[in-house]
């Protein structure tokens, strides 16, 4: 099963590199989203070290949810969930393996990046590991979340809208702690740990609630 | 009009004539369905005075089997019993039942939207199933772990290689203790691709990606083949090639179900008819 479950994951990360799709067009949407916003904010630096957790955390979460509608449907187009069916590995793990390489090429280049982006947002640097570490803990949880929805929208034609709006609601909480851990009134390692307790408890859950989602189609 | 002259609920075209209930017989109706002219015998289970719906409900089993005898896996039996399938709020078929042992083959005709694919699918798990079961008994495991489906997608990557492809389906498909059967270069040769190993399937024709997926099954001992219209868009030398590779598939001790609406050069296989009900 290891060996299957290793074959999988290493079969989508050469796809997406080779495609170049998710992970680069999400990294240059990330980096649009925190160009635009001091010209339409304007030009007060202190302003926009307020707002940076907020807007930083709202760009991660809209370039997750870019290439996640395509997460199980370009595998149902050409025919390969069918045949993944029948293979050894249980549902849920393929679709806990496909989160991973996903959240690998797409959430990870934007944890990267974060740092460069938030000093154009005038960051000071103790806070840029913070939300870098929050990052770090809460996009697991956004692309396993986002999982249900593609698994649910998976027959729906150009069904990546009707996904964001079934799962935004559901990412609240995340961006709620994810911001708060920026909070100089809040110990900043509290939010982090309800970060990654919400991580662990979509690795746990999300992935049957997308292979229930996958079986029904 | 429903019917309400047996078990069935599925629609009649035209009021049910009584007459014509008692009048049709047995041949008229079950030769629609069953393909005799292969030595199969079929077995009733309503019994004649209801045959003209009995039609829906009936057992297959070939009488000679198409195996080497000391093939091991001759405990292999696919039993399909009383299976019932609603797709869309739309009854598909009910009370099918049918039986296949190793080395046996079973073409699935009928209309479009007959349910030919949604039968392939149910066996799978893929469909939730009305009624019925299915079982597959002389293996440990359970039927989908033992088939391969060769559905109307191929199941291939455009952005790998067919090598590639193949690699990952092999690695994917075998189970934790069992090894290939061939690598994914042979498997290659023998549907006569060995030269486009390394293309990536975007740039094959739809008649080359269908010989690849073709190659996939050949990697992994898998005794269950399910096919959907497994010869569409192959040329006539893929076609005998495809019947050959067939028939050693059901030599070694397999068994095959296809879907198809031309002929799959497979001897002595039996023929079922889906939604000539309706």
């Amino acid at each position: 099963m290891m060996r299957a479950a290793i074959a999988l994951l290493n079969r989508d990360l050469t796809i997406a590199l080779r495609i170049g799709g998710g992970g680069a067009v999400g990294l240059i949407f990330f980096l649009s989203i925190i160009t635009l916003t001091p010209f339409a904010i304007g030009p007060d630096l202190n302003l926009l070290a307020r707002i940076a957790p907020a807007i930083i955390w709202i760009a991660v979460l809209l370039a997750t949810l870019l290439g996640l509608d395509r997460l199980f449907q370009a595998d149902e187009d050409d025919g390969v969930l069918d045949v993944l069916h029948t293979s050894i590995l249980p549902l849920e793990l393929i679709v806990l393996i496909k989160c991973i390489a996903h959240w690998l090429t797409t959430a990870l280049p934007l944890i990267i990046a974060t740092p460069v982006f938030a000093l154009m947002l005038g960051l000071g640097t103790g806070d840029l590991w913070v939300l870098s570490l929050s990052l770090l803990a809460g996009t697991p949880a956004l692309t396993l979340i986002g999982a249900i929805g593609a698994a649910l929208t998976v027959s729906v034609r150009r069904g990546g809208l009707l996904m964001a709006v079934l799962i935004l609601p559901l990412t609240i909480p995340v961006l709620i702690f994810g911001v708060a851990a920026q909070d100089p009134n809040v110990p900043s390692m509290l939010p982090i740990l309800v970060l990654v307790a919400f991580s662990l408890a979509a690795i746990a859950l999300a992935p049957i609630a997308a292979a229930a989602a996958l079986r029904h189609i | 009009m429903a019917c309400n002259r047996c078990v069935c609920k599925i629609r009649a075209t035209s009021v049910p004539d009584p007459r014509k209930h008692r009048t049709k017989t047995a041949d008229d109706s079950l030769a629609r369905l069953i393909d005799n002219s292969v030595q199969n015998r079929y077995t009733n289970q309503w019994g004649r005075s209801q045959n003209f719906h009995s039609a829906h409900s009936f057992a297959i089993r070939l009488s000679r089997p198409f195996i080497d005898s000391e093939t091991p896996s001759l405990s292999l039996r696919l039993l399909v019993e009383n299976l019932h399938l609603i797709r869309n709020e739309r009854s598909l078929f009910q009370s099918l039942s049918f039986s296949l042992g190793a080395g046996d083959a079973l073409v699935l005709a009928g209309a479009n939207g007959a349910g030919k694919s949604s039968l392939l699918r149910a066996l799978l798990g893929l469909l939730p199933l009305a009624h019925g079961s299915i079982t597959l008994t002389g293996r440990d495991t359970p039927l989908v772990e033992n088939a391969h489906l060769l559905g109307t997608a191929d199941g291939l990557k455009a952005a790998l290689s067919a090598g590639e492809n193949l690699t990952f389906w092999s690695r994917v498909l075998r189970a934790d203790d069992g090894s290939p059967l061939v690598s994914p270069a042979q498997a290659l040769a023998q549907v006569n691709l060995a030269a486009l190993e390394h293309t990536p399937v975007a740039y094959l024709s739809a008649g080359q990606r269908r010989r690849v997926a073709l190659a996939r099954l050949l990697m992994v001992e898998r005794p269950v083949w399910l096919l959907d219209e497994p010869v569409n868009a192959l040329d006539a030398a893929s076609q005998l090639r495809f019947a050959e590779i067939c028939q050693e598939h059901r030599r070694a001790g397999g068994m095959i179900i296809a879907a198809s609406h031309v002929d799959l050069g497979l001897s002595d296989a039996t023929t079922l008819t889906l939604g000539a009900n309706r």
